[in-house]
């Protein structure tokens, strides 16, 4: 028999980058990113709980499920739920996926492959699985207890780990997520104006163009901001510097990395400087 | 003024420009190429600089010097391509009135230059190895 879904929604992550929690930001809309997330796992599974932080003292509306241990992500989370319920299998998602939908959930439950210890998502970036917006089966639960005591912390690594089914995204952009306040601004500007694509030259210096063997490029994007267009590229060219260490100018004017995208700008890219 | 180039820069020529009647003091700061970078022996830099960002700004960075330390000169140049130990990779000639707003407006330009200008250095070791200074924190320890 097919082990039941319910839904868990990962709210005890520590939004360092962004700077305040996450899953209290409204993108678009009236609802927060987490009653937006939670109202998405409603649609599509019997049953959803918050995951929060174990030294989380809020008080919240909806059921939760507390992690068991400090500081070890969303696998802490992952395993206070097959803890709480064993036997049933969870859809995980995180609560800074703005683009997420109910369609894109449904598709992910309809193909779920109860016979394999995870059904989820590539990433359109690097065709790597995502694991935040995945059915995790009970099968996964021992493999989990035993990542955990190995020390593994790490979401994506555990994900490969499995044996899986994994999807390609319906929506390619659905899972792209919100780290830092320039994500925020990338997506709100995305979900008011829609996705145009253009054509972006991008130039690299330094290091950078060390690491991509090219001094620029020419590329299509969708992306609205400078900030968007990074997020794409990172891990497409897998490039050696954080984005908070990388300044940006267009059109060889120094800008913000919130900074809009128009057809045919030039993007150059700036590690960090060490003249004189 | 300032501009960058891949010729040796000729302190003679920067020292010459800056003279000015009207001034009473004539600063000049050189950076030169050293031998050693934290405890590492260094056997030559090549700078890079992305040109039109790089120009434009130094250009900012001098103008915003005179208004701020009302100069009669300034003057910096910055040295870009493969440079030897001992070379100069960058001058700031200025002069003024006195002698306390030249040094002030010396070093408040080479310190603008490093903050502002796109510029980057590599250096390159007697082991046949070499690295981008500044970058050596930078790379990401989260790969997958």
């Amino acid at each position: 028999m097919t082990p039941p879904l319910h839904g868990l929604l990962l709210a005890g992550g520590k939004s360092r980058r962004m700077g305040s929690d996450k899953a209290e930001l409204v993108v678009e809309g009236d609802l927060s990113l987490r009653d937006r997330g939670l109202q998405l796992l409603d649609a599509v599974t019997t049953e959803t709980r918050l995951s929060i932080a174990q030294d989380d003292q809020r008080s919240y509306q909806s059921s939760t499920i507390r992690d068991l241990r400090p500081d070890a992500g969303p696998l802490a989370g992952l395993e206070a739920a097959f803890q709480q319920a064993p036997g049933v299998a969870w859809l995980v998602t995180a609560c800074d996926l703005p683009f997420l939908t109910d369609s894109v959930l449904q598709f992910l439950r309809e193909a779920r492959d109860p016979d394999r210890a995870a059904t989820c998502f590539t990433s359109r970036f690097d065709g790597k699985p995502e694991p935040l917006c995945t059915i995790y089966e009970p099968s996964a639960a021992t493999t989990l207890t035993q990542a955990l005591a190995g020390k593994m912390r790490c979401a994506r690594k555990f994900l490969y780990s499995l044996h899986r089914r994994d999807l390609d995204l319906p929506d390619k952009s659905a899972l792209d997520n919100c780290n830092r306040p320039e994500d925020l601004e990338e997506a709100r500007l995305t979900l008011r104006n829609g996705r145009t694509t253009k054509t972006i030259m991008v130039e690299y210096c330094g290091i950078l163009r060390e690491d991509t063997g090219a001094a620029t490029e020419e590329l299509e994007t969708t992306a609205v901001t400078a900030a968007g267009l990074w997020e794409e590229l990172r891990m497409a060219r897998n490039l050696s510097l954080g984005l908070e260490a990388v300044r940006i100018a267009i059109n060889d004017e120094f800008r913000p990395w919130s900074h809009p995208l128009a057809h045919r700008d030039k993007l150059t890219l700036f590690p960090p400087f060490a003249g004189g | 003024m300032f501009r960058l180039t891949t010729d040796p820069i000729d302190p003679a020529a920067l020292r010459e420009a800056a003279g000015n009647p009207h001034a009473g003091a004539v600063s000049i700061f050189e950076g030169t190429v050293r031998n050693h970078h934290q405890g590492r022996e260094v056997l030559r830099l090549e700078y890079e600089a992305h040109a039109p960002v790089a120009e434009k700004e130094g250009q900012r960075i001098v103008r915003n010097a005179i208004e701020r330390f009302g100069l009669d000169h300034a003057e910096a140049v910055h040295r870009t391509g493969s440079l030897e130990i001992g070379e100069s990779a960058v001058i700031v000639a200025v002069s003024s009135p006195h002698r306390s707003e030249s040094f002030e407006a010396c070093r408040f330009i080479i310190d603008e230059i490093k903050h502002r200008l796109p510029i980057w250095k590599k250096e390159f070791y007697p082991d046949g190895s070499s690295d981008w200074v500044g970058c050596e924190g930078c790379r990401q320890g989260h790969q997958h």
